[in-house]
């Protein structure tokens, strides 16, 4: 992404900027008129703290994962370890609040699995399937060189 | 004076420039996979589900609050359990797309020079509320099918307004950057090569599709009842609850266990009718019954099919004289809550198959389904199937 300027300009933008400023604070005025229900303030806190936890939290452990990848993995594992890696992220992300939620007291049928036990298992097929198919490019290549 | 403004930004990048360190560096993010073309092919992706996300959750709330120039019909049946399970999944497979996109650009924070123009100044500040938003929509709603609400506000209210201000940043950044996607996307760049070791686009796209695939198989089965023995992390199993499906809103939560139980029980119609009614639960059960199967669709994004018998509302109101066209508002027992009453449009309240719902499944309702009447119609959100009817109010 490396010398790859694009500043913004033209009529399309003025126009997508006018009118996406105009809905944003249309939000902004309904959030605020609503405060007995929106609570503004730990709305707000919410709101910038996601991108705050992202930029600041979570992206850089991801670099440094990744930075940590290329440093200690074979060449031949690592795309089949991203790969697996980037499932077992979205798995562990969907499964966060069941397994945090404090569920529903006398409502046995919210969050009526052993989501514990089903991330577990979706972990696993994760990791055979991408160990599989790791053994078989290995043993694809390794037919080509005989 | 604008002029001035950009020569004296040049000028302070340059002094800074010495200060251009870690992430800032000129080659500090080595993956070819962060690309403008990866960030445009998974932005499409991004903005067909933000959009699919947002007009199915605007559906939801003018259902749910209709302005004066909005009728919801009670037709197809199954319409609203659709949109909203596709709100609830879209949102779901949103998850890896929107991980991969800030993944992909995250170097682009670090932008050198920072800032280049106003236009430049006005596109980049229009990120924070994109990249805010976009995060707290998907996390919010993640919450809310767990039933888990670790903050202050009121979700639908929050998620809402959240909604408009993420969608108009998102509009910014359509503007912005519609034209060098088009571009990207039509010219037939070839795949670059990975670096050894490295993931070529196709597979790191094909990792993302996937990922995105499998926490919609490992949710969907809440909404889609053939799926549901694979849907591990569904927050709701169609399948269990009393009486074979779940439940929301418990009777001990709605406070009416003692009310909805008490054989002193009557249903109320009253308003604008000719002979009010005062009707107990044996008089309900001599009138003549209907049987119709119904989804009962959640806002969480659940659904279950059920059989459902009682008396059409459609036949209530005749026994109470009404006006043709008439509309109701359902009563709960409820004493408090935003949920404790429900509208009737005309068209679902002379929907034949809008009932007082006595029975479900072949037994007569359990309390937590809403014992001992109520309201069940076509194409209604699950909040406004009132349980434990008292009251239909004609207007």
């Amino acid at each position: 992404m490396t010398g790859e300027r694009h500043v913004p300009s033209g009529s399309f933008f003025w126009l997508g900027l006018a009118a996406g400023w105009a809905l944003m604070l249309f939000g902004l005025a309904g959030l605020l008129d609503d405060a007995a229900r929106t609570h503004p303030v730990n709305f707000g806190v919410w709101f910038l703290g996601s991108a705050l936890v992202h930029d600041a939290l979570i992206a850089p452990a991801v670099f440094a994962l990744g930075f940590a990848i290329v440093r200690v993995v074979p060449v031949r594992v690592r795309p089949f370890l991203r790969t697996g890696l980037i499932l077992s992220a979205a798995a562990l992300v969907v499964a966060f609040p069941t397994i945090a939620a404090p569920g529903v007291p006398g409502n046995p049928s919210a969050l009526p699995r052993n989501y514990p036990a089903g991330l577990a298992v979706l972990l696993g097929l994760i990791w055979l399937g991408t160990g599989v198919m790791f053994v078989l490019k290995s043993l694809t290549v390794e037919s080509r060189h005989d | 004076m604008v002029r001035r403004v950009e020569q004296n930004l040049d000028r302070l990048w340059t002094r800074l420039a010495p200060f251009r360190r870690g992430p800032f560096k000129q080659d500090a993010f080595t993956s070819p996979l962060h690309s403008r073309k990866t960030a445009a092919i998974l932005g499409i992706a991004l903005g067909v589900s933000f959009t699919v996300c947002f007009l199915t959750g605007l559906l939801s709330h003018l259902i749910q609050h209709p302005p004066g120039w909005f009728l919801w019909p009670s037709r197809p049946a199954g319409l609203y359990r659709v949109t909203q399970g596709l709100h609830v999944a879209t949102g779901i497979a949103a998850i890896p797309l929107l991980g991969a996109k800030l993944w992909t650009v995250f170097p682009r924070l670090f932008l050198w020079p920072p800032v280049e123009n106003a236009a430049h100044a006005l596109e980049r500040l229009s990120l924070l509320p994109l990249v805010g938003g976009s995060v707290f929509l998907l996390v919010s709603g993640l919450n809310n099918i767990a039933l888990w609400y670790p903050w202050e506000f009121f979700f639908p209210a929050a998620h809402y307004w959240a909604a408009w201000i993420t969608v108009g940043a998102l509009v910014v950044h359509v503007g912005a950057k519609g034209s060098i996607t088009s571009a990207l996307l039509r010219r037939q760049l070839p795949d670059p090569p990975a670096a050894p070791g490295g993931m070529s686009r196709r597979s790191f796209l094909a990792s993302v599709a996937g990922a995105a695939g499998l926490v919609t198989l490992a949710t969907a089965g809440q909404t889609v009842r053939p799926l549901r023995r694979l849907s591990l992390l569904a927050p709701r199993d169609p399948g269990v609850g009393p009486q074979g499906f779940p439940v929301n809103k418990t009777a001990r939560s709605a406070v009416v266990t003692q009310s909805a139980t008490d054989p002193q029980w009557r249903l109320i119609v009253e308003g604008r009718v000719g002979r009010p009614l005062s009707l107990s639960l044996a008089d309900l059960r001599a009138m003549e019954q209907r049987e119709v199967i119904l989804p009962i669709a959640c806002v969480e994004g659940w659904s279950a099919t059920a059989r459902w018998r009682g008396v059409p509302v459609q036949d209530l109101l005749a026994l109470a004289g009404s006006p043709e066209q008439a509309e109701v508002t359902a009563e709960s027992l409820q004493p408090r809550g935003l949920y404790r009453k429900s509208e009737l449009n005309r068209l679902h309240a002379a929907d034949a198959d809008t009932l007082v719902a006595l029975e479900v499944n072949g037994e007569p309702l359990h309390l937590e389904h809403g014992y001992p009447a109520r309201i069940m119609g076509p194409n209604r959100p699950g909040v406004m199937q009132t349980k434990w009817l008292a009251k239909l109010v004609v207007s």
